[in-house]
């Protein structure tokens, strides 16, 4: 009985109704039909591909002797401080040519800050083609510069390290090392009058330097295949 | 109208939404592209110090006798030469005094270093004008230690204006100071 109704009803209904009406059932018809057609073409390909990252690590060991350590004694103007140290890339990616660095000293004083005008302490590095030679500071194969004199005041800041020169590449793979001599030397012209130093010194001053060197992975390499 | 407005609207924020999203993912991509390796190793120092001070800083004289200062050094590096600023005053238009100077390694006693004379500053020299004059002597105060000037007056001075000597020892690096040291460590 209740059909007929709703037939008895939407026959009285008016046409623009009964058109709403038509298109609506025609539509849901039309998207159940799509659908069943859909779910029975859908198809699945699958495939894999394995990728290992590389490491890219850089580390800093003696040479020989006891590696950056601290100056025990009063470092007086002229006087150079020399360690030797290996720089290492230990991961598994080469590193690209070149490298950078900065020196940072804590508690900043006039010894890192340049405050006094062409005082203070200065870094030159020196590559050498084998190990260094501790007793006498030398090099038995070829030295090569790669920072000379240099005031730390100017390379105190991330934001204005130096740029080191003639750093090859270092292939991890192979495990070649830099052997670097470091110089540390304190520059220094002033006069004391009656035991008291200028107002502006850099005498009796204290200072923990970090160096920080920093080196860049190879150059990212595109493969097709 | 309003509709128009709300369209426009969105279309603006959607272009800025657009850019500041590109703005914050290109450096990170840029950063993210290379790896950087870092090592940091430290080293302490500490600068030394260097200077001399003399005590009494003047010397007067009303008679002719013999007095003396000492030189002490004030630093923490060594010095192998030490420069005084030497200056002498007294009654030009009267007096004519003449003052001899010499340093001892130890205390004078009874005018004599150690039995001797002492080595003179400057070598053979004397003071008898007004005004400064700079020596250099090789006699230095070893640290945490003292050499000993002896000042003599002879001539003659009438004591209206007394006859003053006043010291300012000068240490200059790196010049006066040891020779340079290398460190390998």
């Amino acid at each position: 009985m209740r059909p007929l109704r709703i037939v008895a009803r939407v026959a009285s209904w008016s046409t623009p109704a009964r058109v709403i009406l038509a298109g609506a059932f025609a539509t849901s018809i039309a998207l159940v039909t799509t659908a069943g057609v859909y779910a029975g073409l859908s198809a699945t390909a699958t495939g894999s591909s394995s990728v290992t990252t590389g490491t890219f690590n850089l580390t800093l060991s003696a040479d020989v002797g006891a590696g950056f350590s601290n100056f025990t004694g009063k470092m007086a103007p002229g006087d150079t401080d020399n360690v030797f140290v290996n720089l290492n890339n230990t991961g598994t990616l080469a590193s690209a040519a070149g490298m950078t660095l900065w020196v940072a000293g804590s508690p900043v004083n006039a010894l890192t800050n340049g405050t006094v005008t062409g005082e203070g302490l200065s870094v030159s590095l020196t590559q050498c083609s084998v190990a260094w030679t501790l007793a006498s500071g030398t090099c038995g194969g070829t030295t090569t510069p790669i920072l000379a004199t240099t005031q730390i005041s100017g390379i105190n800041s991330a934001s204005t390290p130096a740029t080191l020169l003639n750093i090859p590449s270092l292939a991890a793979s192979t495990g070649q090392v830099a052997h670097v001599e470091v110089s540390l030397g304190l520059t220094g012209t002033e006069t004391s009058n009656n035991g008291t130093p200028p107002a502006q010194t850099i005498q009796g001053l204290s200072t923990t330097l970090t160096y920080t060197f920093t080196e860049q992975q190879r150059t990212p390499v595109v493969t097709n295949q | 109208m309003n509709v128009s407005r709300r369209r426009t609207a969105s279309r603006v924020a959607a272009v800025v939404a657009a850019l500041l999203a590109a703005l914050l993912v290109a450096p990170a991509a840029a950063e993210g592209g290379v790896l950087k390796g870092t090592a940091k190793p430290t080293e302490s120092v500490t600068s030394g110090s260097w200077g001399a001070s003399v005590s009494p800083t003047s010397l007067t004289w009303t008679a002719n006798s013999s007095q003396t200062a000492t030189v002490t050094n004030t630093g923490t590096v060594a010095m192998v030469q030490l420069t005084y600023q030497i200056t002498v005053t007294f009654d030009a238009t009267k007096d004519t005094p003449v003052l001899t100077l010499a340093v001892c390694t130890s205390p004078w006693s009874g005018g004599k270093c150690n039995g001797g004379a002492g080595t003179a500053i400057p070598a053979n020299g004397s003071y008898d004008v007004n005004g400064t004059t700079t020596e250099t002597s090789s006699v230095v105060p070893p640290l945490s230690g003292s050499v000993y000037l002896q000042a003599t007056s002879s001539g003659s001075f009438h004591q209206l204006k007394p006859l003053t000597m006043a010291f300012v020892p000068e240490v200059a690096a790196p010049g006066q100071l040891r020779a340079a040291l290398k460190t390998n460590q």
